[in-house]
């Protein structure tokens, strides 16, 4: 059965849209990642045109977060003031991201653009966490050969620097009294890199708030994802504005195979251990970036671009 | 499919042989022409369609003998577009859009249909097919020749890009003939259907008209409103998410 995307102007197979979210929503609920990072690629390399495909992931993303926020909401795992110092920064950067989204659409090179930036973007973040993985495990074994239990992992250095910033705020839930200069930059940096290239960024807001803001891990998780709900609802707005090229009925499909697939994969993600599962991810990872790589490089298919950049 | 397109015909001809016993005496000679519909609806279901031209060449008593018969082309123009072609160049490594050549109001479907032995304007006519909406035709050179003919090839890939030379069938040695092809990639819109009539490379008469296609239903509505209301469309995605979210989480969750 095939369905017509009104914005994308093609038809895509019902069962590939709905196969597609539920890929991705079960490596999203086996990793505990949004899998936008994933999503958006999958599309693009289907052959959804690459505006829609980023501006159609993002309301994906909020509905694939929504429950997820509420339950830690619920069980008052979440830093409300600052998820709204997130938020309203990240106003800012989806604003900003949007803005810069359509330009580069009308400039034709927002199909480049992404490209890179994906290549680069999960070049990074695969490589770093397939070694923090595999050292992770090293470690274990080594420790089990000595017949120790192993420590668990240092956090990074204390970086004094950004606990030394004016303009400080007391966070009550997280028990911080920090400068609010990071985390409005945090907040804007990332929505403005998930708005462009329809990610919810979880995967980096979350180290980056333990790691440099020193955020208890036990609201880190709730606070992130509220924050994503958040953001990635004022870019959906705006790439509906900027660009229109949200496509309701693509988001949709993806929306109900996502949910369902993130069920799944959460409870299969409960009988495997925590380093294999991130060794695994950051292959994956890997995997999707070398494709994007190679797009990069091989002589395409055509030789000329058309973008249609008016009516 | 094909009951209804032949009767639409038939109407469209009955219609046209009423329009030629009514036609008003005077001109030597005049085209009449019509389609066998003005209105192409698109469902989710479309998959294409043809629409049909009949026309007759009506001449009064006066008009003298011809030796050679008509010439008769047909121009067929979609929606205007604005249009960034560029060529992918090879930088450092991996491939850029270069920076390209941008045209204006340039047809979405283009058509050229013609009797077996167009003549000599048929160069004129194809120019003409490919001129921008509203503006002058007139010959590309150079590099903006190349990424406009690259531009032609990707409509052409969608079958949005049509020469059919012998496409206009002469019924008679008056009466003709022609069926427009639509895929179903054809973009909605005004379509203009421009008929000319030659004899010996002598344009005698031309007619212009024209037919819609539009979107119907759902589809419609949805992309109707992310262009017309694009504010409000983008809360209602966001609810829909949100809901969609909440709903899922609900429903998991006693399971």
């Amino acid at each position: 059965m095939e369905v017509y995307l009104p914005i994308a102007e093609m038809p895509i197979g019902v069962l590939m849209g709905l196969a597609m979210g539920g890929c991705v929503g079960l490596i999203s609920g086996l990793f505990g990642v949004g899998g936008g990072f994933l999503l958006t690629p999958l599309l693009i390399f289907s052959g959804i045109p690459p505006s829609v495909a980023v501006a159609s992931v993002t309301p994906q993303i909020v509905a694939s977060s929504t429950s997820g926020a509420l339950a830690y909401f619920r069980r008052g795992q979440v830093d409300l003031k600052l998820a709204g110092i997130l938020i309203l920064s990240g106003s800012f950067g989806a604003i900003a991201g949007a803005e810069l989204f359509a330009l580069l659409g009308s400039l034709g090179q927002l199909t480049l653009v992404i490209a890179i930036s994906y290549t680069v973007f999960l070049a990074t973040i695969g490589g770093l966490t397939l070694f923090e993985s595999v050292r992770a495990m090293m470690r274990t074994r080594a420790a089990e050969r000595r017949g120790e239990t192993a420590l668990p992992a240092r956090n990074g250095g204390t970086h004094g620097w950004i606990h030394r910033l004016p303009l400080k705020v007391r966070f009550r839930r997280s028990r911080l009294f920090i400068s609010i200069l990071p985390v409005i930059g945090l907040g804007f940096t990332i929505s403005f890199l998930g708005t462009l290239l329809g990610i919810g960024g979880g995967f980096i807001l979350v180290p980056a708030l333990i790691y440099l803001l020193k955020v208890p891990t036990s609201v880190v998780v709730g606070t992130s994802l509220l924050q994503i709900v958040g953001v990635m609802a004022v870019a959906t707005v705006m790439h509906s504005v900027a660009s229109q090229s949200v496509d309701a009925v693509l988001a949709f499909i993806l929306m109900l195979g996502g949910v369902f697939g993130a069920q799944v994969g959460a409870s299969i993600g409960r009988s495997l251990r925590g380093e294999q599962l991130r060794a695994l991810l950051g292959l994956l990872v890997l995997a999707v970036g070398a494709r994007f790589a190679l797009n990069l490089v091989l002589p395409p298919a055509s030789l000329f671009a058309v973008t249609v950049v008016g009516p | 499919m094909v009951r209804p397109r032949l009767l639409l015909g038939l109407i469209g001809l009955a219609c046209l042989l009423a329009s030629v016993l009514l036609a008003r005496p005077g001109a030597a000679e005049e085209l009449v022409v019509d389609l066998s519909t003005d209105t192409i609806p698109i469902a989710s279901d479309f998959s294409g369609t043809s629409i049909a031209l009949f026309g007759v060449v009506e001449r009064d008593a006066q008009t003298v003998a011809r030796g050679g018969g008509y010439e008769i082309a047909v121009i067929v123009r979609g929606p205007p577009n604005d249009v960034l072609v560029q060529r992918k160049t090879r930088r450092f490594g991996i491939w850029v859009n270069a920076e390209g050549e941008r045209f204006r109001r340039v047809p979405s479907f283009s058509g050229l249909f013609t009797t077996p032995d167009p003549g000599p304007q048929l160069e004129s006519l194809m120019i003409e097919a490919d001129a921008p909406l509203g503006l002058a035709a007139k010959r590309l050179e150079g590099e903006r020749a190349l990424l406009f003919q690259a531009y032609a090839s990707k409509l052409a890939e969608d079958d949005l890009y049509v020469r059919d030379i012998g496409g206009v069938e002469m019924l008679t040695d008056r009466f003709f003939r022609t069926l427009i092809p639509l895929p179903d990639l054809a973009p909605d819109g005004r379509y203009v259907v421009d008929v000319l009539l030659f004899v010996g490379g002598v344009l005698l008469d031309r007619h212009e008209m024209s037919f819609n296609v539009d979107k119907f239903g759902f589809e419609q509505k949805v992309y109707a409103a992310s262009h017309e209301q694009p504010l409000l469309y983008g809360f209602l995605v966001v609810t829909l998410a949100l809901v969609t979210g909440y709903v899922g989480g609900v429903v998991f969750r006693r399971n």
